[in-house]
């Protein structure tokens, strides 16, 4: 009777490893059809299902990473309404209230791009899991997979995750160039005398 | 009895009249007076102790002459006594307690009649054991009417008659109270000395306190307080002494007597401790009162009564030190009465004369704990507690403001500290006492100021700013709010010794005072300093992206101030803890150019900290590009560019350059390392670099590239420069460019230092010179080198010599090798063996004619040890001069069998003469077999060690070899090609695995069929190496031939026949025939069975 309810327990524990893998994966695993590999199957070498478990640590890392990613946008977002609706702008400040304008929607946008690099990163990962997962079964015999076409999914991911680190490249040149204006702005406004209580507020980011 | 009976018909009668009475009265329905409570007790204990009088006497009357009737009479006096004194309370309730003076005759009556019965008895029966007290009580109803004499007679008369009775100290003590009522202190003082000089008693303690107001009306104090204080003692002693007796029951009779009479309301020791306080302010000082008190006070309520008699007695003085002390206790300890406010009052008076002010904040609390006890009384109008709370209010806050002088008085060090810290907490205690005050506003910014004195920033803050919002809109409101804003961020700039709720609060407590500050017009130094506190709020707190913005905007607004410079850092230091590399680049760019607010010794650290990003920032790139998705080299490129001429630039490039490496990007490899050494000329790093080239351009099987590399390389690196160039050689030499390679071994030779590299460079020169060189120009070549003593060089120098007739000198150098043993290489000592047989054979070449049997004998022998010299050498395992030995074994041998044929000895008989002929013809023939053998064998070593070469193929032939030297076959100078084409992708493919035979044998067929046999050779032999088969084997036989190996390609094709390669097989063969050796050529087929069909055929 031990020894049943030992075994039971294992494939207990079994299935609910394969489960969590389903809950953490649900919906990113798309169309490559690659079935997960138990990290628990002792059938498969140990060397093999750590590179299975490193890449679903990918996936958690990219995930969060998205989800910071996310956050940030929000906030951009948030700001830079704050302030195209800011109140209590001094007379005179017309240029300055341009600049800062101008700055908040070029934060925005880098955070856009930088949504944009999280999500082709998690897509990567996702591509890595399922190629790192189909060579594991091919080498050990537990499935048969295009690894040709999965190599190239996740090459062709990877080009355009490339792609969206030069075009960041180019964003913090520009956010540079903005955020030089704002302060060169700010400086002339507040040193020719202009009361900039309002704009010291607006850098508040309120939840 | 007589006249008990009409007594008793007295009461009846009346008793009924008084019953008909109060019918009548009921029948007529009038008004009763009724008696109160206490009065019908005392009628009721009238009429009982009545019945025990009548009792007693009946008793009396029937018992004449019994043993207890004195005793009998004194039970009736005592009820006579008792009786009288219930008429007396009768009469004193009646009057409704309003005076003692009463007129009572039933009193007199009495107490006259019990007086009569004690002098009765004390005369009948003077010597009974109750006759002390019965004087004593006869002299206490003398006392209560009046008759003081006879009190004294008989109290004089207990005392002198009944010197060990317990009741004569009452007795004296008696006569001592009636001395000091006349104000006889002397005579009083006799009587109470006796009572104190004498045994412990019940009276002692009280003897003591009567004794101590005598010494206080003859005004001696001191006396007086030391009475007083044995009245305490004894007092105590005779308690603790009951007790005593209670618990062992022994004595207790003796006890109840000694307390009859005695005056059991009065507290001795409550009395006497009281009763001290004016002698004790008259005697001792002030400083141990309370001690004094605390020691002798038997509970609190004493205690306090005390010092509140001294208290009086201190106001009285204006001693405001003992005040100060005794009110402290007073309120400590004292119950809350109205007594409290008025030590109260006197605390706050002392702490004002005294300007004593260490420890306000308990006094304080004293203070105002007086008060709001008391005033929380219901009992208490509220017109008094309005009256109170102002006076109190006054009181607290005029003290406090004289203690904040005191504090601004006070230098700043740990005393002030300490005062601070009470008198903070005096602030506290009035702020919750008097919530309500119009005065608590400038309290609180008083409060506010003492905190910061005493090191409580965050506190003082929010006292502060609780201070402002009492306040209205206008300076006052304002600078109680800045003044919470410096607070709080003093608080704050605390990293040490402050909990999370406090910085918490302090930030928020900050940003709420600088928010109100916002609505007023602060001067330039105030708004900057509040903008800074709030913007340093955000960075303590860990919101890094408002933080960066409200600092920069500090900064930028008041350039070149202290908040200026201190928001820079934080500014830089936001965005290292968000780990934005990024940002903190280019905000340190904006912060180092011309418009930026930073001084200049700041731009010093932001040029330190922009190096250490952008350093950070080249790190992570370079790990991207050679990590798991590595390739991507642009960034590093990009990075480079906008840095170059720097050595981040090269630091960038040489990451690049080493990613490439690291993803097999070779193409990028051999662009970059131009790059790098086109931009940074004089970079340590070149030589590396093209070392790696070097070995990229080898693994990849371009040998010109890899030459051209080494040389580079070699240029670069003064110290390696001999081992570089040796390796550009010995590749040189495998592709066929023997005379680029002499030079490059001579040109290692000089850059190398003795040993090491020089000394590889060496062993190669002669290695080379050994196979393409004359022995006369060998010798030429490496003499100037023997120095270097090189066994290589050694060996082949000696056999040079050899070879040219320097016979002895050539044998030095051979015992040279041969000495120094260890040093040398197995091909070195095979050849130094060698050589000493050449030795030897050169010494038998040089030896007389053979014209005596001695000297014949001496040639014998010396033949036979150059054969043993030779087989030696042949022994020593070197694939060529095992069979150089063998060969020139067979010559020396069969050159001995020459010279012995041609002996001719003269002088021997003719039986000798042929006995020598015949021995020396065997020896001849022996010496033949022996050199054929040899010969056989070195032939032999064609087929089991594969072994063909120019000695190898004269022993094939039959043949000894005639030179001391031996030949090696050269390969045929290369033609260059230029490369064929798909080899980009056969080298990728090998880059990937090295091993990849197919791909290697691919690779060699391309070289081999575009004419570049030499480069083909050395491919087909990486494939062997790497586990090629037959078909490789067959494969560099065949580009071994091309090239003129003839060695090379023999054994190779021989093992590809042994492989069973039908092509390697009919190759072999064909060699053979090249060679002239047809027979042999036939012997292939016998030797290898026809093998599998595949592969080349030359």
């Amino acid at each position: 009777m031990r020894r049943i309810a030992m075994n039971s327990k294992r494939s207990f524990r079994g299935a609910c490893g394969l489960a969590l893998i389903a809950l953490i994966f649900a919906g990113t695993l798309g169309c490559a059809g690659v079935k997960p590999i138990d990290l628990h199957d002792a059938s498969v070498p140990i060397e093999g299902r750590r590179l299975v478990a490193d890449a679903q640590d990918g996936i958690a890392i990219a995930r969060a990473q998205q989800d910071n990613a996310r956050v940030s946008l929000r906030a951009s977002q948030k700001w830079r309404n704050d302030i195209a609706s800011l109140k209590g702008v001094p007379g005179g400040a017309t240029d300055v209230l341009a600049k800062l304008n101008e700055l908040a929607a070029v934060r925005l946008r880098l955070s856009e791009i930088q949504l944009e690099r999280a999500n082709a990163e998690l897509e990567l990962a996702v591509a890595k899991y399922d190629l790192v997962t189909a060579r594991v079964a091919v080498r050990n015999d537990l499935a048969v997979y295009d690894l040709e076409k999965l190599n190239l999914k996740a090459e062709a991911i990877l080009n355009r995750a490339r792609e969206i680190d030069r075009q960041t490249v180019g964003q913090l040149e520009h956010l540079d160039k903005v955020t030089r204006a704002w302060w060169t702005s700010y400086t002339g406004f507040v040193q020719g005398g202009g009361d900039a209580r309002t704009f010291f507020a607006a850098f508040e980011r309120t939840p | 009895m007589h006249r008990l009976s009409l007594m008793r018909g007295f009461f009846t009668a009346a008793l009924l009249a008084l019953v008909m009475l109060g019918s009548a009265s009921c029948a007529t329905s009038s008004f009763e007076v009724r008696d109160t409570p206490e009065i019908e007790m005392l009628r009721l204990r009238i009429t009982k102790v009545r019945n025990a009088i009548f009792e007693t006497r009946e008793t009396i009357s029937m018992s004449r002459g019994a043993p207890y009737l004195p005793e009998l009479y004194l039970r009736l006096a005592e009820l006579l006594s008792e009786e009288a004194r219930y008429h007396y309370q009768l009469a004193f309730e009646r009057e409704r307690r309003s005076t003692r003076d009463l007129y009572v005759p039933e009193v007199r009556l009495l107490k006259e009649e019990s007086i009569e019965i004690y002098t009765m008895v004390l005369r009948r029966f003077p010597t009974n054991s109750l006759a002390p007290r019965m004087l004593f009580n006869l002299s206490h109803e003398h006392r209560e009417l009046g008759n003081f004499d006879p009190m004294r007679v008989a109290l004089q008369r207990l005392v002198e008659e009944h010197p060990t009775s317990p009741l004569r100290f009452q007795a004296l003590l008696v006569l001592g109270d009636n001395e000091f009522d006349k104000n006889e202190l002397k005579e009083a003082e006799l009587y109470y000395k006796q009572i104190t000089r004498g045994d412990l008693n019940a009276s002692s303690g009280l003897a003591h306190y009567k004794l101590g107001w005598v010494w206080v009306n003859f005004g001696e104090c001191k006396k007086a307080l030391t009475d007083f204080e044995l009245a305490i003692s004894k007092t105590q002693a005779w308690l603790d002494h009951t007790e005593e007796i209670k618990r062992t029951r022994q004595g207790v009779a003796q006890l109840g007597e000694q307390t009859l009479g005695a005056d059991q309301d009065m507290d001795v020791r409550r009395s006497a401790l009281v009763d001290l306080a004016y002698c004790y302010s008259q005697e001792r000082s002030h400083e141990r009162a309370v001690a004094f008190f605390r020691e002798r006070a038997y509970d609190r309520a004493t205690y306090v009564i005390a010092l509140g008699r001294l208290a009086n007695r201190y106001r009285m003085m204006e001693q405001y030190k003992g005040l100060l002390a005794i009110s402290r206790e007073l309120l400590a300890f004292g119950p809350a009465e109205e007594d409290r406010l008025d030590d109260a009052r006197t605390l706050y008076t002392a702490m004002t004369q005294l300007r004593e002010f260490d420890q306000i904040g308990t006094d304080i609390e004293l203070i105002a704990s007086a008060f709001t006890r008391y005033h929380t009384q219901i009992a208490v109008a509220n017109d008094v507690r309005g009256r109170l709370r102002d006076e109190f209010e006054v009181y607290v806050r005029d003290v406090m403001t004289r203690a904040q002088t005191r504090l601004q008085e006070t230098p700043a060090g740990d005393k002030q500290v300490a005062l601070a810290l009470q008198l903070a907490h005096a602030y506290g205690v009035y702020a919750d006492t008097f919530p309500q005050a119009d005065q608590l506003a400038p309290m609180l910014l008083n409060m506010a100021e003492v905190l910061v004195i005493a090191g409580e920033e965050l506190d003082a803050g929010l006292r502060a700013l609780q201070a402002a919002d009492l306040l209205e809109e206008g300076d006052e409101r304002k600078n109680a709010l800045y003044d919470a804003v410096v607070n709080f961020q003093a608080s704050l700039s605390k990293e040490i010794g402050r909990r999370q709720y406090d910085r918490v609060a302090a930030r928020a407590a900050l940003r709420r005072a600088g928010h109100a500050l916002v609505s007023f017009d602060l001067d330039k130094d105030r708004r900057r300093r509040v903008r800074f506190a709030m913007a340093q709020s955000y960075y303590d707190e860990g919101r890094y992206i408002e933080a960066i913005d409200k600092l920069s905007a500090v900064a930028y607004e008041y350039p070149a101030s202290e908040e200026s410079e201190a928001a820079i850092r934080m500014v830089l230091d936001s965005y290292n803890m968000r780990s934005d590399y990024d940002g903190l680049i280019y905000a340190s760019r904006r912060f180092l150019d011309g418009r930026s607010p930073a001084n200049p010794n700041l731009k010093g650290e932001i040029q330190q900290i922009l190096a250490a990003a952008e350093q950070r920032k080249l790190d992570t790139l370079s790990l991207q590009a050679a990590g798991e998705d590595g390739g991507e080299l642009s960034p590093l490129e990009d990075f480079a560019k906008i840095h170059k001429g720097t050595p981040l630039g090269e630091r960038a490039l040489l990451n690049a350059f080493v990613a490439a490496r690291a993803t097999g990007d070779t193409s990028r490899m051999y662009a970059l390392a131009d790059e790098i050494a086109g931009t940074y000329p004089k970079s340590e790093q070149l030589s590396g670099i093209y070392s790696t080239l070097a070995q990229t351009a080898v693994s990849r099987f371009e040998y010109d590239r890899a030459i051209g590399f080494l040389q580079r390389a070699a240029t670069y690196n003064p110290e390696r420069r001999a081992q570089l160039l040796t390796v550009a050689g010995s590749l040189l030499e495998e592709l066929g460019d023997v005379a680029q390679a002499e030079k490059l071994y001579r040109e290692a030779i000089g850059a190398g230092r003795v040993g090491g590299a020089r000394a590889n460079a060496i062993s190669q020169l002669s290695f080379l010179l050994e196979r393409r060189s004359t022995p006369a120009q060998l010798i030429q070549q490496l003499t100037p080198h023997l120095g270097d003593g090189n066994p290589e060089l050694t060996v082949r120098l000696g056999l040079a010599q050899l070879a040219t007739g320097q016979t002895d000198s050539g044998g030095d150098l051979l015992q040279r090798v041969l000495r120094d043993g260890e040093g040398a290489s197995g091909e070195a000592q095979a050849r130094a063996h060698y050589g000493l047989a050449e030795v030897m054979l050169a010494t038998l070449n040089t030896f007389p004619s053979l014209e005596d049997i001695d000297l014949l004998q001496d040639y014998i022998m010396l033949v036979e040890v150059t054969q043993q010299s030779y087989l030696n050498a042949a022994r020593q395992g070197s694939a060529h001069y095992t069979t150089v030995s063998l060969s020139r074994l067979a010559f020396a041998l069969r050159q001995g069998a020459n010279q012995l044929r041609s002996v001719k000895l003269g002088g021997l008989d003719g039986g000798q003469r042929q006995q020598v002929e015949n021995a020396l013809k065997q020896r001849v023939e022996s010496l033949e077999a022996t050199a054929s053998e040899a010969l056989d064998a070195c032939a032999a070593r064609l087929w089991t060690n594969l072994t063909y070469d120019p000695v190898v193929r004269k022993c094939i032939d039959g043949m000894a070899w005639e030179f001391t030297l031996a030949q090696f076959i050269a390969i045929q100078p290369r033609q260059k090609v230029s490369d064929p084409a798909g080899l980009d992708e056969l080298r990728e493919r090998l880059s990937r695995n090295a091993d990849d035979v197919d791909g290697l044998r691919d690779l060699g067929l391309k070289f081999l069929e575009a004419g570049d046999a030499h480069v083909a050779r050395l491919v087909f032999a990486r494939a062997v190496q790497a586990g090629g088969g037959p078909v490789e084997q067959n494969l560099l036989g065949e580009a071994s031939f091309r090239v003129g190996d003839t060695t090379g390609a023999f054994e190779a094709f021989a093992r590809a026949a042994e492989g069973g390669l039908e092509a390697g097989r009919q190759n072999l063969a064909k060699l053979l025939r090249n060679e002239g050796l047809a027979k042999y050529a036939d012997e292939v087929f016998k030797r290898y069975p026809e093998g599998r069909a595949g592969g080349r055929q030359i």
